[in-house]
């Protein structure tokens, strides 16, 4: 199994299996071009070791899973946010790091892994008010109060419960 | 911070949500608000059924905040006299929307009870269906189907009135959902349901709209 060497964006080298690296499709491409496996680091500049070794522990755990489908118009399907048992437990990081792998992720061009990702976070949010998504992303109430009355009604039966 | 993320990872992650949850996510901060108005989601408020949309229910190409696949019901009128607490009438109100289409109330969640007034929603002023999923053919099949139905209960008598699509004021194919929406209340209004004496509100539960007309005094 031929190896390759990735160096993060704060100059750290980790070796990884090609064929892990290779989930990556940026990386994929970069080796294509190439042609043969590289003796020197490729450099992610992007990325640092943190989050790298976390998304190489991803790609390590579904290196045999199935090429994504191809591009599909999936837009006005209805999505799901079901995410397996291992992704599940795998996301279970603080917001910072969250971000930061989603951010990886969508540089590297791992589909699967910034879908996982993006469905964590919409779980976040699914089910609450705009008061509490607020709270849970620590995101301020840029509205004017006018603006925010405007769009926001009372809610007068829930006083009641 | 989720706001610093790129417009398209946002827009990625705010597509995963379902209708309900997108408009909780329009209140949150104006930046969402106008990612939400962009065509990528106009585009999902819509049914959009690949398959043989034509045995199922519901439309093709209709706007999602009015109604449901499984019952088929397009938009329900409520009406109640409200005598007591206007929360009661509410609960009773959407008891009685459960009753009509069938479901066992017993077996409702409190969750399903839960009400959120959307009569501002900017979703509210998109166009009730999506020419741009339509064929010619498809929204004739549309038209055929439509009928409004509303819900009323005034003196105590339970009346369901259908309004045909020549009722309303502007064809369907031009129409946006807040008008549909308030025809059904002029309609209302016509039908004897005093128009300084009724409060409407446009709400959302479960995942049907529900605009519920109140009466604020007791019937003469």
């Amino acid at each position: 199994m031929s190896q390759i060497t990735l160096l993060s964006s704060d100059n750290v080298e980790m070796k990884v299996d090609k064929e892990v690296a290779e989930r990556s499709i940026l990386i994929k491409n970069m080796l294509e071009d190439v042609g043969e496996t590289p003796d020197q680091a490729i450099p992610i500049p992007n990325v640092n070791e943190g989050v790298l070794r976390k998304v190489i522990e991803w790609c390590e755990h579904h290196r045999n899973d199935p090429p994504p489908p191809a591009d599909e118009d999936s837009d006005s399907r209805k999505k799901s946010t079901d995410i397996e048992e291992w992704d599940q437990k795998f996301m279970q990081v603080d917001q910072e790091m969250l971000f930061e792998i989603i951010l990886a992720a969508n540089y590297l061009d791992i589909k699967p892994l910034l879908d996982v990702g993006c469905k964590t976070v919409a779980n976040m949010i699914k089910g609450k008010s705009p008061e509490e998504i607020r709270k849970t992303f620590n995101i301020q109430n840029d509205f004017t109060p006018e603006e925010e009355d405007q769009i926001r009604r009372e809610n007068e039966w829930a006083e009641d419960r | 911070m989720i706001l610093t993320l790129p417009t398209e990872l946002q827009t990625e992650i705010l597509s995963f949500l379902s209708l309900q949850d997108q408009m909780s996510a329009l209140m949150v901060c104006p930046q969402w608000q106008t990612l939400l108005n962009t065509k990528t989601f106009t585009k999902t408020r819509y049914f959009d059924c690949p398959e043989d949309w034509r045995k199922s229910s519901f439309p093709r190409g209709l706007h999602r905040l009015l109604g449901d696949e499984e019952y088929g019901f397009l938009l329900s009128l409520v009406c109640r006299s409200s005598r007591g607490a206007r929360a009661r009438d509410n609960r009773e109100a959407l008891k009685y929307h459960y009753t009509a289409r069938r479901v066992d109330i017993a077996s409702l969640q409190q969750t399903d009870y839960s009400y959120q007034d959307i009569t501002e929603c900017p979703f509210l002023d998109d166009p009730l269906i999506n020419p741009t999923l339509l064929e010619e053919k498809d929204i004739k099949v549309w038209m055929n189907r439509f009928c409004l139905r509303i819900f009323t209960n005034t003196s105590g008598e339970d009346t369901v009135d259908n309004i045909k699509r020549n009722e309303l004021g502007k064809p369907l194919d031009k129409i946006t959902v807040r008008e549909l929406i308030n025809s059904a209340v002029e309609k209302l209004t016509e039908r004897g349901m005093p128009e300084e004496k009724a409060k409407v509100t446009f709400s959302y539960v479960g995942n049907e709209v529900v605009v519920f007309a109140f009466r604020t005094s007791t019937i003469v």
